[in-house]
Order: structure tokens, then C-alpha cells, then sequence
């Protein structure tokens, strides 16, 4: 079942669209780009479901970081493991891709990431597959990519994949989450491609 | 010129170099009612009127001034030049235990609703003791702005230690050091949390 078609939606599997995202990707500073409604409905309701029953343990190193992770659901675990989709993203950023290391996060009121003050040896590209509804962006919980100053903001957005090529002085950061938030909280996978 | 500006019962230093250094989780102390009441009164009113710009960062949200040493404002000018006088520095040594003093700077900031600053040391460079003067009025604990100190394990700050709601006229000293952990609690009410703060540098 590790068809490249079980996991994308078809709509960026023609060949063309796949050529014009790999361009964009190139063009963007940051390298970067932005994939929306991109994995397959069914498999979005399978990890929406998944997600309902996943255990979330809080994670707190007060200067670095206060958030909530928990395993991978099967499915994801699935994806981030999936030859077909490797191949996929190695086309896309145009660098083989052997390996995909991702955490599944969740963000709500007053949780945040900093970032360090040493930088550490860049390895690979940021990606980002989200899994939040109706977020505002005032809320904070967005990832901010910094190199002296903000170069690109991702906002939580449902199943959008996001690949950002960090060059050597960028770091990036989930903004501090407000009160506004309520009880809202942002759920997304987060790694890289090595 | 320590008579025109602190609150008589506070002239003698030895009051409370006790207690700072005995204070946990970190070296600090909260001295209420600083200064002479229509001093703080007249600073805040000349603070308010200043210009304040929004500073965000990973690690921040707030409203700040530029430093207070270049305002035009009398009062603040005349504060200034009490805050960082000789005498006065050697008033804060003596409290804090802290030698050489040297220098201080200062600015305004306003904390709003959802403003925020996140836990971290304060070390950098020459920063000896950090200062924050409160002048902001009726904050209970439901509006935020809580000064808060962590305790630290294995040189992280792992736990709220301590909570101070920001009340008018009171000045918090602590010494910074790598395990100084603070932060301001996020802002949740309309008030407005205002307060001049910075470093003694030595």
C-alpha cells in the first residue's frame, strides 16, 4: 500500500505540477513551499481519528521549550516511513532523502519554543504537516524561520506540508501561545528531511 | 540626594542586605514603598507620556522606550541621575553585596493584554544586578504580569519558585547570575503593567 497515490492527494502527483513545485520551491527565500489540502482525505480522516485517541505527555525545559508530544500514530509513523513519499520529497527539494524524522506536537495556551543561542550544524530541511482547525494568528503558535530577522511565518492551517530549507544562520520557533487561544491548541508533525 | 528620593525607612541599606542574600531561589529582594510617594507618583505620570515602541521576539512581547538617559522629560532626567549617581550604586553594593558597580541603563515598558517575556538568565556582557521598578497600580493575580523566579536542576530551570504581583512603587533587585531564571507571566486582563527596569553593569 506505499503508493505514492494511497498518500498524496492526485491533484500534485501530474507531472507538471510536480516540475512547478520544485521550481517554487528553488525561487523562494527561504527555500520553501507550501502544500494545502496535500495528503489524501482518507488518510487525513484516519489521522484526525488517530489523533483523538493519542496520549500527550507534557515536555518543559522552561528556557527552551513548554509543549506537549506525544508517539506517532500508525499512520504517521507510516508516512514519515514511506519510500513512495521520500521519493516524492526527494524530487520536490531536489535532494535525496533517505531518512524523515518528525515529532508529533501540540501547542496551546502559554506553550512555546525558544530559540538557542548556540546554532546548531545545520541538517536538512524543516518540514511541517498540520493538523489544526480554525486558527487565528494573533493566538501566537505559528513557526517564525529567523535569520536576524523573520524570513517566513507558517500559520497553522489543516493538512498543509510545509518544507523549509534552512541555510546556515536560520532558526525557527513556535511563538508563544496567548490566552486568546482558550482551549484551542495547534497539532502538528514537525522534523526534518535528511 | 538618597534623602529627596527614598522612603525614609529605607536610607539605611543594612536593612535588608540580610535578607537578600538569604532570599531563595536566587539572591533578591522586594522593596515596597520605595520611594517617596509623590516621587513615584510624578515619575509614572512623566513615564506615560513617553514614547513607547512594540518589541516582539521569540522570546518577548512588550512595549519599551528608548534608554531613559536620553528623555527630555524633567523628572525622569533628574531619576536617572539619582538611579545612577555614585552614591546610589554604592547604596545597591551594599545591599546586594555585589562590588564595582559601574553604570545602569534604564527603560520604560508596557506590558498589555496577551504581552508576555519568557524565562531566561538575563546574562550578558557586563549585567551585575537587574532592577525593576513597578509603577503600575491594582494587579491582582487574575490580570498576570506576575515577576516570576524559578528554581534550577541541573542548571535548568525546572520549577515557578516564586510569583510577585507588580505592585505600585516597589522595586525588585536580584543578582543575575546562569541560574537567575525569570520571566513575566502573560498579561490576561486590559490593565496595563508599566515599570522601569534594566541593570546595574560593574
Amino acid at each position: 500500500m506505499d503508493e505514492i497515490s494511497h498518500w498524496i492527494d492526485p491533484e500534485f502527483l501530474q507531472t507538471n505540477i510536480v516540475q512547478a513545485i520544485h521550481q517554487q520551491f528553488q525561487m523562494n527565500k527561504p527555500k520553501s513551499i507550501q502544500l494545502q489540502q496535500c495528503l489524501h482525505t482518507n488518510r487525513i480522516k484516519e489521522i484526525m481519528n488517530e489523533l483523538g485517541k493519542a496520549q500527550w505527555q507534557e515536555k518543559k525545559i522552561f528556557d527552551k521549550y513548554v509543549y506537549q508530544t506525544a508517539t506517532l500514530t500508525p499512520t504517521l509513523k507510516k508516512f514519515c516511513a514511506s519510500a513512495a513519499i521520500q521519493k516524492l520529497l526527494s524530487v520536490l527539494v531536489a535532494s535525496k532523502i533517505k531518512k524523515i524524522d518528525a515529532e508529533l506536537c501540540s501547542f496551546g495556551h502559554a506553550d512555546y519554543t525558544v530559540m538557542q543561542d548556540e546554532i546548531p550544524v545545520k541538517k536538512g530541511i524543516t518540514f511541517e504537516l498540520d493538523f489544526t482547525t480554525d486558527w487565528k494568528e494573533e493566538w501566537g503558535g505559528y513557526t517564525s524561520f529567523v535569520d536576524n530577522e523573520e524570513k517566513l511565518r507558517v500559520l497553522p492551517q489543516m493538512n498543509t506540508l510545509t518544507l523549509v530549507k534552512e541555510e546556515q544562520y536560520m532558526q525557527h520557533f513556535v511563538k508563544y501561545v496567548n490566552h486568546q487561544a482558550k482551549e484551542k491548541r495547534r497539532i502538528f508533525l514537525q522534523g526534518t528531511l535528511n | 540626594m538618597q534623602n529627596e528620593w527614598v522612603n525614609k525607612k529605607y536610607q539605611e541599606s543594612k536593612v535588608f542586605s540580610q535578607e537578600y542574600n538569604q532570599s531563595k531561589p536566587f539572591s533578591h529582594i522586594v522593596v515596597k514603598d520605595f520611594l517617596l510617594q509623590e516621587k513615584a507618583k510624578a515619575i509614572a505620570e512623566a513615564l506615560q507620556q513617553e514614547h513607547f515602541t512594540e518589541k516582539e521576539a521569540d522570546l518577548f512581547k512588550f512595549k519599551q522606550t528608548k534608554d531613559i538617559d536620553g528623555t527630555k522629560n524633567n523628572i525622569l532626567q533628574e531619576f536617572y541621575g539619582f538611579f545612577s549617581s555614585p552614591k546610589f550604586l554604592e547604596y545597591i553594593e551594599q545591599i546586594t553585596g555585589v562590588k564595582n558597580l559601574k553604570s545602569i541603563d534604564m527603560s520604560g515598558f508596557i506590558y498589555s493584554d496577551t504581552d508576555y517575556l519568557l524565562c531566561h538568565d538575563d546574562c550578558l556582557e557586563d549585567r551585575k544586578i537587574a532592577y525593576i521598578y513597578n509603577l503600575s497600580k491594582n494587579f491582582t493575580e487574575t490580570d498576570g504580569g506576575t515577576l516570576q523566579f524559578f528554581s534550577v536542576r541541573e542548571k535548568h530551570p525546572v520549577k515557578i519558585a516564586k510569583s510577585i504581583v507588580p505592585t505600585f512603587n516597589t522595586l525588585i533587585l536580584f543578582t543575575v547570575t546562569r541560574e537567575s531564571f525569570h520571566q513575566v507571566q502573560e498579561i490576561t486582563s486590559n490593565k496595563k503593567r508599566l515599570t522601569l527596569a534594566g541593570w546595574f553593569h560593574g
